[in-house]
């Protein structure tokens, strides 16, 4: 039997005072295999999202609590010291976040951000990554990637923003793909 | 992008026409007959009849008007009724002090408080940032003439490091001259500029797409200096033209207390004097002042934002 | 432009909504706020003092603030003088007890002057909107492109300064920042449903106003109140010690310092207590007035 890619045991989150907690996470438990797609169901406030973040630890602690164990290729990413965690993040695990209106930086044209997710973790050269970035928006079906390098997200439709979110999270060819409800905010027609 | 800027000069002319209307109508209506304010009680019904005669107070109040108007915009103020000097020479005299002590001032000020700002908001709720927080309820807290004041009694008075008054000669003479008023202004203006740059880091990082440039494996610094300073430089230019101002407008009692020459000692020397059309002129400087800084903080936006850039 | 400015948290944008965070009870609030902190309750403590000073000064002070004496000119601290005499021979200490009284007047009366004008202003905006909203708003924009302190030497520069003048010169001072906020706060309460229900029950204007908007809009307005007193302390004294506020020989804290600069190379004292006195007074009420934003926006700042 493999090691699983990912296998998360009691993980739990909390807010508010110790004393009184608010556990908005409370003892997940799952795994799943390379190659493989979980669906993670819920309504809303159910804590999907807390439960994405908390793998990355992206959640801001505090005010955050988390807790319990997070394995990634056997590794528990939860007692990886904190200036180790960057190197995961990108390169190792990607993520796609709900609200792609608000989750692009909007002072940073889009080819400079889906470069930087491949900057900060593979030594190429520039003109490399420069072809990396368009043969990402090709794949994720943006019209004339070139001439698109240099707009802004305010210049796109919250479609559109969403894959230049996935180029930059496919950016380093992760091993694990989160997606949290890429498509929730997004109009029902393409 | 020439568009918004022609559209951004145009927005001043109403502006600037208010203002100038305003100063007319305090200087010219609320204090009463301006002759018998300048010559005092004391003047005869010749003399006040001269004078009036002399300034065009005899002339009817719209006419009055228009001449107003249209000296401001020759910027033509006439002449000192104490030394008879045209003005536009005293005004020439003192305002590149005043623009030194001032841009000095703010960039001492920036230079301190900025940094302060962004160490307190990587470090929320431990000590230096309450230490910045206490910092900045005592900048605010301290008249800006009381921290000149105590300056001067301190390093110029009893140590004798610095000059008691006037702005000094040469670039060195200058600089040593400068130090404490500039110094001064500074202290109280990094205060601020700490504070909102605190602010406004903490709130850009608390944004989404901080947290995407996190999840792609961005380093606390690279999120900090490249994604995030930035985008607090939107609110912090807004902050940065108060102050400006704000440090414009302490130049007054700075000015007054190291006897540093300028147009808010003009303008102070002016109201004791009842030089009135100094005083007119001086009131006139400082708004068009505030209205060219806004305008040159309207350029910073269209800098830092692309946003404007591309729309326009 | 504008777009730009409400997208990204400016200052004002943080200030407007740490003021229309919901209000809790007053008592509560209130215990919460003071007890909360030992910084707080000092800052407490030295308002009650500054008040009861000012309040009791011709019991407290130990000489008439005015009386000059030839003999005891820039005398430093005495065991009859506790902060030496000015150049005139006058008491320093009583000088600094009286102008605790223009410190008081002028930190109440011009921002409930203010208050009042700025709500009136910032509610007929708010409320009625259009060609109204417009010419008021445009005016608060302008104002407000002044700092405050600049706006008010300017106009005591037009004016002169006696005592109404310079509660004119603050009130104008300080009326758009109070207009700005009412504007705001009654645009928001505007949209709240019964305000609208009343609104198509044909409720008349004055009484939707005076019934619904003003009293849900009246907390904001009374926390910058006690925020600008302290901008008005500071303000004065400013003016006092240019020689635009208030007049020698009646004592304020700025007049005393600007005395004692006059006289310097022989005593420093009156300068110190002067600056020590309007400091403190500030600080106080800017920790006072720091710890209720904090209260009311809870997030930006812990």
């Amino acid at each position: 039997m493999t090691v699983p890619l990912l296998e998360i045991r009691n993980l739990s989150v909390e807010f508010g005072p110790v004393s009184r907690p608010l556990r908005v996470v409370d003892s997940v438990s799952f795994s799943m295999r390379a190659g493989e797609a979980l669906g993670v169901v819920g309504e809303s406030g159910s804590g999907k999202s807390m439960t994405a973040l908390s793998i990355l630890r992206l959640l801001p602690e505090p005010p955050a609590r988390v807790s319990g164990e997070v394995y990634f290729n056997g590794r528990d990413l939860m007692r990886l010291p904190k200036r180790d965690m960057p190197a995961v993040r990108g390169k190792e695990i990607g993520m796609i976040f709900q609200e792609p209106m608000s989750s692009l930086n909007p002072l940073i044209t889009i080819g400079d951000q889906i470069d930087e997710a491949i900057m900060l973790h593979e030594p190429m050269s520039a003109v490399e990554r420069r072809e990396r970035v368009i043969a990402l928006l090709r794949l994720v079906g943006m019209p004339d990637p070139v001439s698109r390098l240099g707009a802004y997200p305010d210049q796109f439709s919250g479609g559109m923003r969403q894959r230049v979110m996935a180029a930059m999270a496919m950016a380093c060819t992760p091993q694990l793909l989160i997606a949290d409800e890429p498509t929730t905010a997004l109009d029902v027609t393409i | 992008m020439a568009r918004y800027l022609i559209l951004r000069l145009l927005d001043m002319v109403p502006t600037l026409f208010l203002v100038l209307t305003l100063v007319f109508v305090a200087m010219r209506i609320l204090p009463g007959d301006p002759a018998l304010a300048v010559l005092g009680q004391n003047a005869d019904g010749g003399q006040l009849e001269a004078f009036r005669e002399r300034m065009g107070l005899n002339d009817p109040l719209w006419l009055q008007y228009v001449r107003f108007l249209w000296d401001a915009v020759r910027l033509d103020f006439g002449r000192s009724l104490m030394t008879d000097v045209p003005i536009r020479t005293l005004i020439a005299n003192n305002l590149p002090h005043t623009v030194y002590l001032t841009i000095t001032s703010v960039a001492l000020g920036m230079t301190v408080g900025i940094p302060l700002g962004i160490y307190a908001a990587t470090q929320r709720n431990k000590w230096p940032d309450n230490a910045l927080r206490l910092y900045s309820l005592i900048g605010y807290s301290v008249p800006d003439f009381y921290l000149a004041a105590i300056l001067l009694v301190v390093f110029s008075l009893q140590l004798g490091w610095f000059p008691i008054n006037g702005a000094g000669v040469g670039f060195w003479g200058g600089l040593h001259h400068i130090l404490l008023p500039a110094i001064t202004l500074a202290f109280l203006k990094s205060a601020f500029m700490g504070r909102l740059t605190r602010t406004s880091l903490l709130e850009v990082m608390g944004r989404d797409y901080v947290r995407t440039a996190r999840a792609k494996g961005a380093r606390e610094g690279r999120v900090i200096f490249r994604h995030s300073l930035r985008n607090a430089l939107l609110p912090l230019s807004t902050g940065l033209g108060l102050s400006i101002l704000a440090t414009l407008s302490g130049s007054v009692a700075v000015e007054l207390v190291f006897n540093r020459p300028g147009i808010g000692r003009l303008l102070i020397t002016a109201i004791q004097e009842r030089d009135y059309p100094v005083i007119q002129a001086g009131v006139m400087m400082f708004a068009f002042f505030v209205i060219l800084v806004n305008l040159f903080m309207d350029l910073v936006y269209i800098i830092v934002d692309p946003r404007i850039r591309v729309k326009s | 432009m504008t777009d730009v400015r409400t997208e990204t948290p400016s200052a004002e944008l943080i200030a407007e909504r740490e003021i229309l965070a919901p209000e809790p009870g007053f008592r509560e609030a209130f215990s919460r706020v003071v007890l909360d902190r030992p910084s707080t309750q000092i800052a407490f403590v030295v308002v009650i003092i500054f008040i009861l000073v000012a309040v009791l000064a011709p019991l407290i002070a130990p000489y008439d603030p005015l009386r000059q004496s030839m003999l005891r000119i820039n005398q430093t601290p005495t065991a009859q003088h506790w902060l030496g005499t000015d150049q005139f021979g006058r008491d320093v200490l009583s000088r600094l007890i009286h102008g605790s009284r223009k410190s008081l007047i002028f930190g109440l009366l011009s921002p409930v002057f203010a208050a009042f004008f700025g709500t009136i202003l910032g509610v007929a905006a708010g409320y009625f909107g259009g060609i109204v909203d417009r010419v008021i708003s445009r005016i608060i924009d302008m104002l407000m492109a002044f700092p405050e302190l600049l706006l008010a030497i300017l106009i005591a520069a037009a004016l002169g300064g006696s005592f109404w003048n310079i509660v004119v010169v603050l009130t104008v001072a300080f009326t758009p920042g109070f207009a700005r906020v009412a504007r705001a706060s009654t645009l928001s309460v505007k949209q709240e449903p019964y305000v609208e229900a009343a609104i198509a029950a044909g409720v008349s204007t004055p009484h939707i106003i005076i019934r619904h908007i003003i009293p849900n809009i009246s907390a904001p307005i009374v926390v910058l109140m006690a925020l600008w007193s302290a901008s008005s302390i500071r303000i004065e004294a400013t003016l006092s010690f240019l020689g635009i506020g208030t007049r020698p020989p009646n004592p304020s804290w700025g007049n005393i310092i600007r005395d004692g600069l006059n006289s310097m190379f022989a005593t420093q004292w009156p300068i110190f207590a002067g600056g020590l006195a309007i400091t403190i007074v500030v600080l106080a009420i800017s920790i006072i007035g720091d710890s209720v934003r904090d209260h009311l926006d809870p997030e930006t700042n812990q």
